[in-house]
This record gives C-alpha cells, structure tokens and sequence, in this order.
C-alpha cells in the first residue's frame, strides 16, 4: 500500500478523470464522483426540506393563522416529510455507501457503474416531478400546489386531492427504481468485490449495515410502488382497492403502506448504527465492543422490521390478539437495539477518547437516538398510544430518531470522512460551534413538543389551543435557530472542498483510524485499489474477531 | 479471478434481486385479495358489508344480557342528501331480531343514486351479526325532494365476545358512478 500511496501522491495529474462538465458528471460511473453527486444532492434537499419546516415553524409560533392558509401548511407537512425522506436521508446514506463501501473493502469501484449512473440521475427527475405542483403554485401561481394529505398518502383524503396526487405517485415510482438499483449495485459489490483476506465478519460495520440496508430495500420498496400504484388505479381508473364506495377498503392502505413504511424506518436508521459504529471506536481508540453482536443485532432489527407495521395504525380498529402481537413485537425491537447502545458505549469505556467533530456528533447520536427509542417504547404500548396516536408526542419522537438520530450520523459522517474526500482538514472551530448549536437548538426544538403531544396537541395542524401557546414559541425558536445552524455546516463543506489554504490531511487523518479506506492516501485517488489490496495485521478495524 | 466470471456473478446477484423486486411488488397487490379472508380467518373479522348467516342462536333469546346498538351516519360530500335514523340507538337481547327505520332524503335538484356502505365497530362483532332488510344491500335511487323511509332489520347471534356490550352501526352514503369532483386541485381540509 505504501508505494502505491506515493505514486498516486501528485493525484491531479494521473487521476485520467473524463474531461469536461458532462463527460465527468452526466456520464458518470465512478464511485467517488457519484457518491460526491448523491450527498450534494442530498445536501440541496436538506435545506429544500428546511425551508418547509421554517414555514410550518413560522405558522406554528403563535396560535392562530398569520403566515400561509391552513391548505398550504398542509402542502408544507406533507411535502417537507417526502423531501426529507426521499430527497435527504436516503440518498446521503447511498452517497457514503458510495463513496465508502468500495474504499472499505478494497475494491475499484461499485459492481455495476453505468447502473449507478443511473440510479443517481433519476432522482433529479424525480425531484422535479415531486416538486413541480408546489413550485408551480408558489413561484407562478399555476394550479393548486402540491399533494396536502399527509406523506402517508392515506385514502380516502389522497384519493379526494387533485391531479398533484398523479405528480406524487410517479414521483415516488422513479425513487423507488432509482433506490431498488442503488441496493442492487450495493449487494453485488459488497458479495462479489471484497479483498482477498475481506471476509465478511471482518468488513466495517457501516459496510455490514448497507449490506442489510440494501435487502430490506429490495424487499419493501416494490411493496410501496405497488401501494401508490393501486392508489393511481382507484383515482383515475375506477379501481376500487382502497374507495369504500366500490367495497374497498381503506384500512388495508395503512397495511400494505406500513409494511413498506415501518422497514423504512429501519433504511434510514441502519447505515447510521454503521456510521456510529465506525466513529466510535476511532475516537475512543479501541475496537469496537461486541463485533459480532452488532452485525446479529442488526441483522435482528432487519427482521423484526417486517412484523411490526400495525403499531402505526394501533387506533385504527385492530381486534385485541392484533393489537398484542404488534405491541410484543414492537417492545422486542428494544433489545437488539440495546445491544447496540450498550456496546456503543461498552466501546467507550476505558478508552482514551478525544472530542472532535465527528465523535462529538457521534455522542449526541447515541445520546439523543435512545431518547427517541425510549419515547418509541412508550408508543408501543397500546393503551398509552391511545392517548399518544396523532399528537405532536409522535412528531417529537420520530425527530429524535431521524433528526438527532440520522441526520446527526450524516454530519457525523461527512466530518469523519471529508478530509478523506478533500484531502483537507476541515475547520474544526467552526465544527465544533456547529455541533453545539445544533444540539442546543434541535432539543429545545423538539423536546418541548413532547410535553404539547402530551397535553393534546394534534399533529397537522396550522393553528392550536391557545393552552400550547409557550412550548410552541420555544419550538419555533429552536426551530429556526436549528435552521441558521445548518448553514455553518454548508459552509464547512464547501470551505473543505475549494479552501486550499487548509491543513493537508494525513493518510490516516485520525489517530484511532481502522480500515482499508485509511491506507489510501488523502484525498482518496480517483481510482483506488485498481490491483486488491494486500491486508496485513493491524489494518483492519476486526481482522482478530475469532470465529 | 477473470473478469468474466466477476461479470457472470454481478449478473447473477442482479438477476436475483430483479426477480426478488418482482416478487415484492406482486406481494403488494396479493395483500388485497388475501386482506379479507386473512382479516376473517385470523382474526374474526369481516370488512366486506355483505351481511353473515346466524349460525348460532339455538338456545333462542338470551334475555339475560343486553346490548345497545348505536347508529352513525354520513353522507359522501358529493351527494346532496340526508340520512338519519328514527333513534339514536336500541336496545337488544342477543338473537333477538332488531329493527330501526332509516329515512334518506334528497335536497339536490336532481335524481341521484346512492349506494351506503356500512361497518360496524368493535369490528370484531362483524361475524356474529347478520341483517335481513337494509337498505345498503342495494342501490338507493332519489329523485329531486324526494325522502323514503327504509327499515334494517339485525339480529346479533349469542356468540358475540362476551366484553362487547356496545355496537356501533354506521352508514355512509356515496354517489354511484358520479363524476369525481374536482376539489380544487388539492384536498380540502375543511368539509
């Protein structure tokens, strides 16, 4: 590896990456350039989805209507949450899978490139579609704007909007090729492009995680494009799957859409345990804790994924034998994802830890991802979800898991791994001042509507009792300070990526780094591993897992 | 390793999770036909509105316990009509016939045809309950102004669980074959 790295040491002038704008990116099949096109993507949606929550949070602030018509807060909601879902979350995690996954195991590249390509460029497309009635009404006042009903699409309330329900549904066929490819490519490069000497318990956990990430993909993703397919066909073919009118029935949407929904939930969690998972144990300087329980305890969560769907739909009229089975079902979930935690912080113990970015973000994941899990459990439980079902005690639960629990990896992530990208270090002051602000204002964001779910406040709703007032304007607050707080982190990356006056960063970049991607040099050649690496001892993060 | 058979084993991964992304989708839509016996063979409960056959009720009349039967209606809000039931609700003996008279009306200026689709909630009393006479068996044609009186006749069966003392009958009337109006563009979020 040594030699290789030093050849490769003038990167610009060997990389032979394609010349000029469309060849290297439209046409894009490597990795790296892909990966690179995922995350900004993702990075457009994230503040895409931002400036809706500013709109929700703006109308929330105080009570009564003052900024936009309820019809339009009712666009915001169920627009903010497709864009976050499929625009943010989603594609980020495909973006470091590709950036990483092929550095991790000693591979050239993805298994199949020109499907990349692919996979990444309908999203654009799809993006447009989505967005097009919104952009239409808002910028031009064409139409009625986009789908209102929540991004649960639940008939019949999606089945009585206008055409934008079309707009939605084709929309979210196009994600769901583009994420079924992106799986696909995933599974056919982590089975068949590992390193000699890669066994499977010995790969990264992250790689580990994308791996079970990519089958619960396969599995539920053509579920939902059969769901909004048949939601298609009862709105403009006469079907009658879901129009009570014909002798559907709408309760079975919430089922076929939950089987899919509740995996997906797990799709966006998973690479953030590998995430995690990696960053801990580097800046803890030791090895991870439980290797093979992590790797099980993932493997266990994928499964259990697929036998929960019910408890989001506990009010819905499920007979007393259903409502058990789920809520059982449900509470187990709480152990391998104990195990997680514990090892998490088992990795921890004893060990020399530094405080940078990454690790601070990785800290206030672990941290606050439990509370989202512990407030998980108590919507578990029947009797109480009663109580809970459809308040903002449910919108601060699901925050915690996807804001403080995804989104935090993703920064986590990208801090860990940017000067990997960049070759450079990026501002650790500005990191620093970004992850503070971020947990400051993200807590005072959503811990309050806690205690407004609580008290009775309903989700999706653009004006309240005058009795949520106070939480509200201290939700709004945070809300808004979360929002300002997130430019810092664009600028740090863009900063990263063109500031050349930055600290060049070693090949190792952290102290307590593990793995192949920290043999190559930094910033990572365009071709990397053309030839397997050759592993030797102490490379790798779990080369002495016994098996 | 050739690059050939690096290539057959991409192609073959591929081939798999193709025929695995089939498979799912296909599950999606073989929930739908599977939804309604699973729902009354697992669970003992029936979502379609046909009414059931008494099957029990040997022992005749259970004067011993009582239930009170409640009646909810609405009305589609494509269709300019109005149901409403003679009481808010009866009180029955198990296996003891039911009536109560419904009385829809048009206030549109024009002929419609309404169908009403009914459910009944706890939704596991579904199975243990069947209906002689209703009006949701059959299409409901009004012409403009015009009301009609319309019986159901019900007898709940004694096998109903035995922690069920309240039902709740609802009716909801829908146009039949009406043009699907354009709300706007968008759902309305006040009806």
């Amino acid at each position: 590896m040594a030699h290789d790295a030093s050849a490769h040491h003038d990167e610009h002038e060997h990389d032979h990456k394609p010349q000029g704008f469309v060849n290297r990116w439209l046409y894009a099949t490597n990795h790296k350039d892909i990966g690179t096109m995922y995350l900004t993507m993702a990075l457009v949606m994230f503040f895409v989805g931002g400036l809706m929550a500013m709109v929700i949070r703006g109308e929330l602030m105080y009570p009564g209507l003052q900024l936009v018509e309820p019809e339009f807060f009712n666009q915001m909601t169920t627009m903010h949450a497709l864009v976050m879902i499929f625009g943010a979350v989603m594609p980020a995690f495909v973006g470091l899978a590709n950036w990483m996954i092929p550095m991790m195991i000693g591979a050239p590249d993805m298994a199949l490139p020109r499907m990349n390509n692919w996979s990444f460029w309908i999203m654009p497309f799809a993006f447009t579609v989505l967005l097009l009635p919104l952009a239409l009404k808002v910028f031009f006042g064409i139409g009625a704007g986009g789908p209102a009903g929540g991004w649960t699409l639940y008939p019949p309330l999606s089945l009585q909007g206008g055409d934008s329900v079309a707009f939605t549904i084709f929309a979210v066929h196009m994600m769901g090729i583009s994420s079924i490819m992106g799986a696909i490519n995933i599974i056919a490069t982590i089975l068949n492009m590992r390193a000699p000497g890669m066994d499977l318990l010995k790969m990264p956990v992250f790689v580990w995680a994308w791996l079970i990430t990519a089958f619960l993909l396969i599995a539920v993703m053509p579920v939902l494009a059969g769901a909004v397919t048949m939601l298609l066909t009862d709105k403009f073919f006469g079907t009658t799957f879901f129009a009570a009118s014909g002798g559907g029935d709408p309760v079975m949407f919430q089922h076929i859409f939950w089987f899919f929904g509740h995996p997906e939930v797990y799709i966006m969690i998973l690479p953030a345990f590998g995430v995690v998972s990696e960053i801990i144990p580097t800046f803890a300087r030791k090895p991870l804790f439980g290797y093979k329980a992590m790797v099980y305890a993932i493997a266990s969560i994928a499964f259990l994924s697929f036998i929960v769907w019910a408890h989001h739909m506990f009010t819905v009229g499920i007979p007393l034998g259903g409502e058990l089975f789920f809520m059982y079902a449900t509470m187990l979930i709480a152990v391998p994802t104990g195990i997680k935690v514990f090892n998490w912080v088992f990795t921890m113990w004893r060990g020399s830890m530094t405080f940078e970015t990454p690790m601070l973000f990785a800290l206030g994941f672990v941290i606050m991802f439990t509370i989202g899990g512990f407030s998980g459990l108590m919507l578990a439980i029947v009797p109480a979800d009663f109580q809970y079902h459809d308040t903002y005690f449910v919108v601060a639960h699901f925050h915690y898991v996807l804001v403080t629990g995804a989104v935090f990896s993703i920064m986590a992530a990208t801090y860990f791994w940017l000067p990997k990208w960049t070759g450079r270090m990026y501002n650790e002051t500005l990191g620093k001042w970004h992850f503070w602000l971020s947990t400051v204002f993200v807590n005072l964001l959503f811990f309050p509507q806690h205690f407004l779910g609580l008290a009775g406040m309903p989700r999706r709703i653009p004006d309240y009792n005058v009795a949520f007032a106070d939480w509200n304007l201290v939700s709004s607050i945070g809300g808004f300070g979360f929002g300002l707080s997130q430019l810092i982190f664009a600028y740090i990356v863009w900063d990263c990526a063109r500031n050349k006056s930055l600290a060049k960063a070693t090949n190792q970049v952290w102290e307590g780094a593990r793995g192949l991607e920290w043999s190559l040099p930094s910033p990572a050649p365009y071709h990397s591993f053309s030839t397997p690496p050759v592993i030797e001892d102490g490379m790798l993060a779990h080369a002495d897992v016994a098996h | 390793m050739s690059p050939d058979t690096l290539r057959q084993r991409h192609l073959r991964v591929l081939r798999r999770a193709l025929f695995a992304t089939a498979l799912a989708f296909g599950f999606g839509f073989a929930l739908a036909p599977f939804y309604d016996v699973l729902c009354e063979k697992v669970f003992g409960i029936r979502p379609s509105q046909v009414a059931g056959e008494v099957t029990a009720c040997a022992g005749g009349v259970v004067a011993g316990r009582e239930l009170l039967v409640e009646f909810d209606t609405s009305i589609s809000p494509e269709l300019p009509w109005r149901l409403d039931a003679a009481k808010k609700s009866v009180q029955v003996h198990p296996c003891e016939p039911g009536t109560v008279v419904f009385t829809a009306t048009n206030d549109g200026r024009i002929a419609m045809t309404g169908r009403a689709i009914f459910t009944v909630a706890p939704s596991e009393a579904a199975i243990h309950l069947s209906k002689t006479e209703c009006f949701c068996f059959t299409e409901q044609r009004l012409e403009a102004g015009e009301s009609r009186e319309m019986p159901v006749r019900f007898v709940i069966d004694d096998q109903l669980p035995a922690d069920v003392s309240r039902l709740t009958f609802r009716y909801v009337f829908n146009p039949v074959d009406a043009p699907v109006p354009d709300t706007g563009g968008a759902t309305p979020t006040h009806s």
